[in-house]
Order: structure tokens, then sequence, then C-alpha cells
């Protein structure tokens, strides 16, 4: 870290977002403080890299346009930054969508590295996860991969807690079918190729 | 597919993405501009919403008080004698606006 940064260090968090409201160099210590989850959350559930680059950039700006009405509830700041990545995320899967409904063979020109580093099974659950209605993605996604708590995914989602239990449950249920769904399809499609190549 | 191999599945996803991101310079950059400008255009936008609200507000009273105020205009009758005849200020006001900018035009365009 650079020096210039201990000075915000010794402040806690509600005093540090007061400062970045008005001083640019306490918006950077915000920055660098959460930059590494915001990254982290946005790259576990899309898989391009480009794209984690462009959500990330966004939900910064994002940030930085709505921290003026920003006010200090006791809730982490880390839930508000969530809730954006969030909501970016889903705009992201949206235009996906229809992208993928003008142009079907986009996605297969896009190969990123990143994706391709990636085992089978981690492809197969992403792309499940993809196929899922945005709600329970995000239920999801905030309790697998994050590990957070059903109390926080209620505050990150604006929901009842109740509501988030419910999304989970109704979710994991979609997703081991479509999981269960894709590896039939898979092993179909071997059972059709093995003979074909023993003649 | 059983609770264990769905956590499993899970967990390499977490941990296929758990690596350290370097810090992005010019988004910070891009963050720390758009701090500084977002003050003053805010600023401006603002001064600019509560000016046309007065101005409006001004308008408004301006015309509840005209219309509620009556006022006596001599007008010329036929045989060339004069009746005072009585109408609001607003009618007034909108009256002689109107001739002049009838005779403004008929000035500059002739007709």
């Amino acid at each position: 870290m650079e020096p210039r940064s201990t000075k915000w260090d010794s402040l806690d968090e509600r005093e540090l977002i007061e400062s970045a409201k008005r001083d640019p160099e306490a918006l950077s210590v915000l920055y660098r403080r959460y930059y590494v989850i915001i990254h982290r959350y946005v790259s576990r559930r899309v898989a391009t890299s480009h794209d984690v680059n462009d959500i990330v950039s966004e939900v910064f700006l994002s940030m930085v346009r709505g921290l003026p009405s920003f006010r200090w509830t006791g809730a982490p700041f880390q839930a508000w930054l969530f809730r954006i990545a969030t909501t970016q995320i889903n705009r992201w899967i949206r235009k996906r969508k229809w992208l993928r409904f003008w142009a079907p063979f986009a996605d297969q020109m896009l190969v990123d590295t990143h994706q391709v580093a990636e085992s089978e099974s981690v492809q197969r659950l992403r792309k499940a996860l993809l196929e899922l209605p945005c709600h329970y993605q995000d239920a999801l996604a905030l309790f697998y991969l994050e590990d957070l708590s059903i109390q926080s995914i209620a505050e990150i989602l604006g929901v009842e807690q109740g509501t988030v239990k419910a999304r989970l449950s109704r979710g994991r249920d979609l997703l081991r079918a479509k999981l269960v769904s894709s590896e039939n399809k898979e092993l179909d499609v071997e059972r059709r190729t093995i003979p074909s190549v023993l003649e | 597919m059983n609770d264990e191999q769905f956590q499993a599945c899970w967990n390499e996803l977490k941990q296929s993405s758990s690596g350290t991101p370097t810090i992005n310079p010019f988004l910070e950059e891009e963050m720390k501009t758009e701090l500084t400008t977002l003050g003053p255009r805010r600023r401006f936008w603002r001064r600019m919403l509560v000016t046309t609200a007065c101005l409006l507000a001004v308008g408004v009273l301006s015309g509840v008080i005209a219309n509620n105020i009556v006022v006596a205009t001599p007008v010329e009758q036929v045989d060339g004698t004069h009746k005072e005849e009585s109408e609001t200020l607003l009618q007034f006001i909108i009256r002689h606006a109107h001739a002049h900018a009838r005779q403004a035009h008929r000035h500059f365009m002739g007709f």
C-alpha cells in the first residue's frame, strides 16, 4: 500500500465513506479496499474476462455517482456494492440473452482464455446457473460463492429472509435438474460417438 | 446428484476464480475524475432547476394576482363617445400584448 493511504487507514468505514464523497484520495482507498471482493464476485458469475472488467468498471463508476446520496444505515458498505454488482450482472445477463437471440453463434466465436482454463464441471455449472431466472442466480451465487448469510443476502437483494430461503430452495432444485439433464445429454452424445469411432 | 456432489461443484467454481486480481489504475483515475466533475455538474443542474421553479412560481402568482384586479378601460363607441368597460388586469395585459405584437408584425412583415 502506498504511503498516502496511511492517513485513511485509521478511519473506520463510515468516516472513510463520508470523506470519499469529497476527497478523491479517500475514494481511491475505498476502491482499493473493495476492488478484490467485487472483482472476485463478478468473475465467479461472469465467464469472459473482458465482460468482468466492464462490469467491475461500471460497478465502481456507479458507486461514485451514487455516493453523494448514500446514507449510512449501519449495514456494511460491502452489501451496497454487492447490490450494485448484482444489478450490473443481471443487466449483462439480459443483454447477453438478447444478443444470443439475434446472433446465436456469437458466444462460440468469443472464446476467452479465462474460460478455456476452467474444468468441464465448472463450465457446466456456470452454464446451468446462467440459464436460471436472475433472482435465483443472485440468491444462489451470494450464498454458495460468497458464503454470505441469509440475512446479508436479504439486505443485498432488498427482500425478506423467507423469500431468500424460498429462492435458494427452488433455485437449488432447478439447478440440480439442469445439471443432471446436461450430464445426460453429454452421455448420450458419447454413446453415439463411441460406436462410430470403433467402426 | 447428491448434496456432496452439488457442493463440490460450487467449491470448484469458487476456487477457479480465487486468485487476486490486479488493481486497475485507469479505473481509479476515471473514478477520481468522475468525482471531481460530479459536484459542479450536480450543482449546475440543481441551480437550473431552482431558477426554473422560481420563475414558474413568480409567473403563476403574477397571473393569479392580475386576474383578480379589475381595471376600467375607456372604449370608443360607434358614435364617437367613450364608455368605460371593466376587465381584469390580466385581460388588459394580454389585449395590449396582442395589439403590440400585431403592430410589430405589420411593421416588420408589411402585412
